[in-house]
């Protein structure tokens, strides 16, 4: 873990109220995981005294890439930053997605934003079988689906409007999927209603669905406990750090 | 020849004057990874009460201009846990340890004192901004009857050198800090966080799910400031002052108003390297200017 200083080698539009920033050090960076995250400086606002968290999108040996959505003014400050420029970056934080060496088969199920993050674990396990439910508020924000059909075996997009691939919901066929597919595990990411229909979908499910949470940060490391979330332990449950102990927790672990 | 950077508070001597704030650098662990903690002249330890607590819902944090609001709710192991697990750990890195201590009653706070007693901490800082259970949710540190009779208290139970931490929140610091001096304090820290709220308009409710939080960051330090400077004017022992500090400069307008010492909290959100940039930044002031932090210690010119 440490704060570096990255330069802004690329600032590109994504989709409507969404960039990227593709981020480039000047020298071969620390060791990523795919499910891990940043903490971002806003320099051209030194009134807003927090970083911003954001999931990795891509990486490479000497840059990192986060799709961000413009959100406030520390977003939308990023979304105006010019090549060249400089941010302070607190990477890699967060435990990231658990790939075991015995899995093949990978399910992933993403709503919206959350496709940025989960995009990250076929960056790094190119070589697994997989299948995505990706699932969108319309087709003006439908990101990354090339991402995932370049590398996926099957990918089924799903929208809430019906202006791109099926009309619904990423829950409609999941189980169908799961049975047809067999994966070994599931990755999800998205909102929290999105999550809440996983937990009610998956409730007799025995194949292992991993989530990877977000909440309001301050410290970004693990030392303040104000990204608390409550995760079943013992047959308890205990209060974790979103940013220390997760992101990324077991989806039937987590109180919602 | 370099410059001797250390103050004595209490009896109690730090290498530099810098301190990390309770509740911003849990009890060092993390920030370990960025800096050798050893570097610090003290860290505060998190907030601790007789048992573990698991603090507010969420969202306990939101960022306002210059500054943040906090509402965690004094989440931590409890006492028992952190001299078992975090204690020997923190004991090894060199840096002089303040426990900072919380309770639900009076009875609280003691048992929690006498459990400290015959431990390896250094100090305790005295938390007294919690809401009394049993006099019906006002805060302990509010009147100056009831700092006194919360020191009073403390004091009767150890022997370590204690530090009231006081609330910005009364109408008079001064008469608090007399009050804490009276009853046998060696030491105050202030200030603790300011009473604040933020609301999301979208959702026409309040950011923070317990509505109301504390405020800390660079927007509170005038406040602190003054704060300070009416202390040092009220009390003989020393001060360690706090409040928005981020640089090395902040540290000097705090030791001149009066300050023994200082604390850093919200800095370290916005920088992790902030405390050790500030000690080494600090150093290069008093050397530059020929002076040290017991010189500028009540410094401040008033014609």
């Amino acid at each position: 873990m440490k704060d570096q200083k990255f330069t802004i080698k690329e600032n590109n539009a994504v989709a409507e109220g969404i960039f990227e920033l593709v981020l480039q050090a000047d020298s071969p960076i620390e060791e990523v995981h795919c499910g891990q995250f940043v903490e971002v400086s806003v320099p051209s606002r030194k009134d807003l005294v927090l970083r911003r968290p954001v999931g990795i999108y891509e990486f490479t040996d000497n840059t990192i890439s986060v799709r961000i959505q413009i959100k406030g003014g520390g977003t939308k400050a990023l979304a105006a930053m010019k090549v060249g420029e400089e941010v302070d970056v607190i990477y890699p934080l967060g435990n990231g997605f658990p790939i075991a060496d015995e899995t093949k088969r990978v399910l992933i199920v993403a709503g919206g934003i959350g496709t940025f993050p989960l995009r990250s674990i076929l960056l790094e396990h190119p070589n697994l079988t997989y299948s995505a439910l990706l699932g969108y508020r319309n087709k003006n924000v439908a990101v990354c689906i090339e991402d995932f059909e370049n590398v996926c075996e099957r990918v089924k997009v799903f929208s809430d409007d019906g202006s791109i691939g099926t009309h619904g919901f990423v829950t409609d066929s999941l189980l169908d999927e799961i049975n047809a597919f067999k994966p070994d595990v599931i990755f999800a990411c998205g909102p929290t209603p999105m999550f809440k229909a996983l937990q009610r979908v998956l409730k007799d499910c025995e194949v292992p669905c991993y989530i990877s949470l977000e909440e309001r940060m301050g410290c970004g490391i693990g030392a303040c406990l104000v990204c608390a979330c409550q995760v079943e332990e013992y047959g308890e449950f205990h209060s974790k750090r979103v940013c220390a102990d997760g992101p990324v927790f077991p989806l039937k672990k987590v109180k919602l | 020849m370099s410059v001797d950077l250390s103050v004595k508070v209490a009896g109690v001597t730090f290498k530099n004057p810098i301190i990390t704030a309770s509740g911003t650098f849990g009890f060092g662990r993390e920030y370990n990874q960025f800096y050798p903690i050893s570097a610090l002249g003290g860290i505060s330890t998190k907030g601790m009460t007789l048992e573990r607590r698991d603090g507010n819902p969420v969202p306990r944090i939101a960022e306002v201009s210059s500054g943040i609001l906090n509402s965690v709710g004094l989440q931590n192991p409890g006492v028992d846990v952190f001299i078992e697990k975090d204690l020997p750990w923190l004991k090894e890195q060199n840096t002089v340890i303040i426990a900072n201590i919380a309770g639900k009653t009076e009875e609280d706070y003691c048992e929690i004192a006498r459990r400290l007693s015959d431990t390896a901490v250094d100090m305790l800082e005295l938390n007294i901004s919690c809401p009394n259970v049993k006099a019906g949710g006002m805060s302990f540190g509010v009147l100056p009857e009831g700092v006194a009779k919360i020191t009073n208290l403390v004091r009767k139970n150890t022997d370590k050198p204690l530090i009231v931490k006081l609330t910005p929140n009364v109408s008079n610091i001064a008469d608090n800090a007399r009050a804490a001096e009276d009853a046998g304090a060696d030491a105050v820290s202030l200030i603790n966080t300011l009473s604040g709220m933020a609301i999301d308009i979208r959702t026409k409710r309040p950011v923070l799910a317990n509505r109301i939080g504390g405020l800390s960051g660079p927007c509170v330090k005038p406040v602190a400031l003054r704060m300070v400077y009416d202390v040092y004017k009220a009390v003989k022992i020393p001060i360690i002052g706090m409040g928005g500090i981020t640089c090395a400069e902040d540290v000097v307008e705090f030791l001149l108003a009066g300050a023994t010492a200082v604390q850093v909290g919200t800095a370290n959100f916005t920088n992790p390297m902030a405390s050790f940039d500030i000690v080494n930044d600090f150093r290069v002031y008093c050397e530059k200017n020929q002076t040290n932090p017991r010189e500028l210690c009540g410094g401040l010119i008033v014609e």
